[in-house]
């Protein structure tokens, strides 16, 4: 430190500041201490014991972990037919799920900005959805979507053949995206915003030079909303991989085959709602097989920050952001 | 205010101020504008009307299944035919529903106070006091919105055995105390825009820290503030994983969620009627919150979204 | 900066060392209480019922606290295996777990998770293979540690619409598989569009209770050929019964049967209206089916006015001496580790799985049946319209339940699946998808 040693007046100067900078640590470490615990207690700890258990085989109940070393990661890859399964489940939602949410979000998102008026009203009933609990909203398309739901019902009445959505295996899945469209309030209220927010002008001047409305969406909609697309998307993602509830309550609704059954009917039918979350949590809590579990989770976790890191990388060649309008 | 709002209420403004320059050519339109503009209101509103009907859709039919019997519930038929307003009774008698809904209450209240008292200090030196390896902290704090909760779950189920809490709320309820990633975020965000001059004003006055905080930001962000509050109750309310995790198979401290799951497989899924008619009530609470605090949720979501 | 690193980590590493393990030890066996006081006490039961079921069961509690009135009891509902297991290893154990079925019985015993009841037997001077059969004893130990009890059975045969059975002249009911399979093209009739009006049979693994004939019960299917062996590749009875299967299903619907099957299920309701007044058989739509001996109860409650009869399920064709067995096991009821009553458990336990009057009033009530040789003699049982059949089953010696092993269901769960995957035409080559299956399952116990 370049300062100037001597007087006593640098000196005492010296001492208020070093004083200030203490205290001012202080502050900041009491304002910080409530997410400083947290962080260490909930999410380094866990973070490190989950990594040392995934080396070892623990079932809980006989007291100590056994060492295993790399044992649960080369069964997971070699031998564990579920673990492809539930990843290659996953994956489905992550990649066609989530893209079309996104989709339907920003149409109906486009259809609310055409509306002069009420559109407060229609924003309230799009979005009331998303404040449905997931295991009512779950269990209230369980019954929707069932063979005799009213779903296949008004299905039935147009003539189009109606898929016994619960049973089928083939369209487990494209359910469990119906009833995520049910909820895509969310991202729609940001998607309005953003569309609403676009600089009229810049349409005025595509009109000027003769642009159709789909050369106005594509080259100046799309463009000045990708920095929200690019959100929703990376939000998309990190949800879809640790989807749960929606499956949980589909799978162990729709199943059961057998009175004296007492395995559980998760990811039925016929694991076709078994994702990765969901196997996770049967290899915890209903196996007890915890080292096994961990190895799982940090699998999972590798996967969903490479996944994030990417998305985050590619962001350059096709978001788009103006300079000054966030 | 996020400034695309200030935006928006600027253009009005000018749009407003254009309609009463410009002179009115004529008092009525001929039938042919009048006729076109209407078809052009319908057009424009007829895909958002088709949009509300599927988004209600769901609504009508669980409430109207809630009204059927049992049997009607498991046919094709779409109308309850007699209405059975007694299955709303009927889901008490069936399952400890009062129970389920204190559970969620404490566990919702309890979570919303704990997030708010512990997030807003957090956000504060996040954001208005200037430190080394501020910008770093804050990195981790969104890192640690994208690690999965299954990363930790075993670890800290295990740590809970051994508290001696799981079968209680508590799991659920402590770590609530000890801040919330996506809280402390939409604060920071919002304590951002509040003018430095007001906080330069105060520290001229000689407050410390704590008393800027209280006295200037927190006055200020109360609607930010408010928002967190609301979605961290919506948050606790609609939790399944964490609640179904830590119950320790001990029905006394379900929350409505599992309550509502295990109502379907104990009863293998037969009793369509009840289900909905208690997904129904599980439902309503939060809605008619929504309904109320509409504008703070929406703020809130645009809030994150348009400036995140 | 870099030493707070270590710190921390150094901190982390220490308290993960020292969370690992620890947790309570098993309690020993401890003396039945019979003095003169007793300070009240309250039992914590859990059980898998639910419905009326949980209803009757009460009754027979209630039996329990009149004859030892200091203990009173605490029964709650709907509680699956798997709370049972997270329950003791989160020393959140109730005093008695009631399990719907034998699945889980090895892992109970080899893990520690419920306590063996040999010394609770011995302190009592009982010996329990005069009380209860061999076949119910098999799957409720393993490896000598007999760390459950029977309390009620269930036993698995066919049911068929005499109305039916008149209509298209049959006699008798079919006694091997491929009787079975003539009958069934007999009984099934079709609507125009080409839909199933009425079912002969539903072969199908997940239709209703149709899983107990992929058991192997009925065609001496081995499921292991030494421990922790998978025999589904190398027992030939297992191809022959899967390749019946798919024969059946095209000479009894045609070529698209799986489809029709599927699309018959749903228009039942689909499977949960197993449990409901829409049941298939219940409703004239199903001819015969494999069903265990609580229909009976169940046809009655839903007052089903169908014409029904019971016999025991054809057998494989060329196996002699098998049919008249066939699949049983039941509720199995043990004394979870960690128990705090476990004396007084062990009065509750006793007077279920060995009380003649409890046995009987039990299977009277839940038409279940009962598992002790007294309470098999009950001659209100006997009357019992076509309840004699379930109660000669299960007495049958050569009836059993699949092989426990510490997988728990682990096996039959791989087993559905790939069921499933062949129904479905998803299987190319048999004899490899049995290899491939029976692999996957050794591979299962690595995973302890």
């Amino acid at each position: 430190m370049a300062v100037v040693t001597g007087t006593p007046r640098a000196a005492e100067r010296e001492r208020l500041r070093r004083r200030r900078a203490r205290r001012k640590a202080l502050t900041v470490t009491a304002f910080m201490s409530p997410w400083i615990v947290g962080f260490l207690w909930f999410y380094i700890y866990p973070m490190f014991a989950s990594l040392f258990f995934s080396f070892t085989k623990y079932d809980g109940i006989r007291q100590t972990p056994q060492w295993a070393g790399l044992f649960n990661y080369k069964f997971m890859f070699t031998k564990d037919p579920f673990f492809w399964k539930s990843l290659g489940n996953t994956f489905w939602i992550v990649i066609i799920g989530v893209p079309l949410q996104i989709t339907f979000a920003l149409l109906v998102a486009w259809a609310l900005t055409r509306p002069r008026r009420g559109r407060g009203v229609y924003r309230t009933l799009y979005f009331v959805p998303t404040m449905v609990p997931a295991v009512a909203a779950a269990l209230a398309f369980l019954f929707l979507l069932n063979g005799h739901g009213p779903f296949n019902t008004i299905l039935h009445f147009f003539h189009i053949p109606t898929p016994d959505w619960w049973q089928d295996p083939a369209w487990s899945k494209p359910g469990l995206v119906l009833l995520g469209m049910w909820g895509v309030g969310e991202a729609m209220i940001i998607f309005l915003a953003a569309l609403l927010d676009v600089p009229q002008h810049l349409y005025e001047a595509a009109d000027i030079e003769g642009a159709t409305g789909r050369q106005k969406f594509r080259r100046i909609t799309i463009p000045m909303i990708s920095p929200v697309i690019f959100f929703s998307a990376v939000i998309g993602v990190i949800y879809g991989f640790q989807y749960f509830t929606e499956a949980y309550v589909i799978g162990a609704g729709s199943g059961g085959a057998g009175a004296n059954t007492a395995s559980s009917a998760l990811g039925s039918p016929n694991g076709s709602t078994l994702f990765y979350t969901i196997w996770l949590y049967q290899q915890a809590f209903e196996a007890f097989h915890f080292g096994y579990a961990s190895a799982m989770a940090w699998v999972l976790f590798v996967i969903v920050m490479a996944c994030t890191v990417a998305l985050i990388k590619t962001s350059n060649r096709w978001v788009f952001y103006q300079g000054g309008f966030r | 205010m996020p400034r695309a709002s200030q935006v928006a209420a600027r253009e009005n403004v000018v749009r407003r101020a254009q309609v009463v320059v410009a002179p009115n050519p004529r008092r009525t339109q001929p039938a042919g504008v009048r006729r076109l503009r209407f078809l052009r209101t319908v057009g424009d509103h007829s895909l958002a009307i088709v949009f509300a009907v599927i988004f209600v859709s769901p609504f009508v039919f669980v409430v109207l299944t809630s009204l059927m019997t049992q049997h009607q519930a498991l046919s094709r038929d779409l109308w309850p035919h007699p209405f059975q307003w007694g299955n709303y009774i009927e889901v008490f008698r069936q399952e400890p529903i009062l129970r389920y809904a204190w559970n969620t209450v404490v566990y919702a209240g309890l979570a919303t106070v704990g997030v708010v008292l512990s997030s807003v200090p957090v956000a504060y030196a996040l954001s208005r006091i200037r430190w080394k390896g501020r910008q770093a902290v804050f990195l981790i704090v969104i890192a640690t919105m994208m690690l999965p909760a299954q990363v930790t779950i075993v670890p800290l189920y295990l740590i809970f055995v051994r508290l001696g809490w799981i079968g209680t709320l508590w799991p659920l309820i402590v770590p609530a105390f000890f801040g919330d990633a996506f809280s402390i975020f939409l604060l920071r965000q919002f304590f951002l825009t509040i003018p430095e001059e007001l906080v330069d004003a105060a520290r001229v006055d000689g407050a410390n820290e704590f008393q800027i905080m209280w006295h200037v930001i927190v006055k200020l962000a109360k609607p930010a503030i408010a928002a967190v509050g609301l979605f961290q109750f919506l948050y606790a309310w609609n939790d399944f994983f964490g609640p179904l995790v830590y119950d320790g198979g001990n029905p006394q401290i379900w929350t409505l969620s599992v309550g509502l799951q295990q109502f379907t497989t104990i009863h293998r899924g037969v009793l369509w009627n009840l289900q909905m008619a208690a997904s129904v009530m599980f439902m309503v609470p939060i809605i008619i919150l929504f309904l109320f605090a509409q504008k703070a949720f929406i703020e809130g979501i645009t809030l994150t979204g348009v400036k995140g | 900066m870099k030493r707070t690193i270590i710190g921390v980590l150094g901190i982390a590493m220490l308290a993960v060392a020292c969370t690992a393990g620890g947790g309570s030890s098993a309690v020993s066996a401890v003396d039945t209480g019979s003095g003169a006081t007793h300070s009240p006490v309250t039992l914590n039961v859990w059980s898998f019922y639910s419905g009326h079921e949980f209803a009757q069961y009460q009754a027979v509690l209630s039996d329990f606290q009149a004859k030892y009135p200091w203990i009173s009891i605490k029964h709650t509902p709907g509680k699956s295996d798997t709370d049972y297991l997270r329950a003791v290893n989160s020393n959140t154990a109730p005093d008695l777990a009631i399990s719907p079925g034998p699945d889980n019985v090895a892992k109970f015993c080899s893990s520690g998770a419920y306590q063996d009841l040999n010394p609770f037997l011995q302190q009592d001077g009982m010996d329990v293979t005069t009380i209860i059969p061999p076949q119910a004893l098999r799957y409720t130990s393993y490896q000598g540690d007999q760390c459950t009890l029977p309390v009620l059975s269930d036993a698995y045969g066919i049911y068929y619409n005499k109305d039916m059975f008149a209509a298209a002249h049959i006699t008798s009911p079919p006694k091997t598989l491929s009787e079975l399979e003539t009958d069934a093209k007999k009984l099934t009739t079709f609507n125009p569009d080409g839909s199933i009006k009425v079912a002969g049979c539903d072969p199908l693994n997940g239709f209703y209770e149709s899983t107990a004939l992929y058991n192997g019960g009925y065609s001496q299917g081995q499921w292991y050929s030494a421990p922790q062996k998978s025999a589904f590749g190398t027992d030939p009875s297992w191809a022959k019964l899967l390749t019946w299967q798919k024969n059946f299903i095209t000479d009894v619907y045609g070529p698209d049967g799986y489809a029709k099957l599927r699309d018959y299920l749903s228009t039942l309701g689909g499977p949960n209206s197993e449990w409901s007044s829409s049941h298939g058989f219940e409703t004239g739509q199903l001819a015969m089916m494999m069903d265990g001996e609580w229909r009976t109860a169940f046809i009655t409650t839903d007052k089903s006015n169908v014409n029904y009869e019971t016999a025991p399920f054809p057998v494989m064709d060329g196996i002699t001496g098998l049919y008249g067995a066939g699949q049983i096991g039941g509720d199995v009821i043990g004394i979870p580790t960690g128990a705090p009553h476990p004396a007084e458990a062990w009065l509750l336990l006793k007077y279920l799985a060995t009380d003649t009057g409890a046995e009987e009033k039990l299977a009277e009530t839940l038409g279940n049946v009962p598992t002790t040789y007294e309470s098999l003699k009950d001659p209100k049982l006997l009357a019992t319209p076509h309840f004699k059949t379930f109660l000669d089953i299960f007495a049958n010696p050569k009836s059993g339940f699949k092989p426990l092993t510490v997988i728990g269901d682990t096996d039959s769960t791989l087993w559905g699946n790939f069921l499933s995957d062949w129904e479905a035409g998803k299987v190319p080559d048999l004899q490899q998808g049995l290899n491939g299956v029976a692999q996957q399952i050794d591979q299962q116990f690595q995973l302890g």
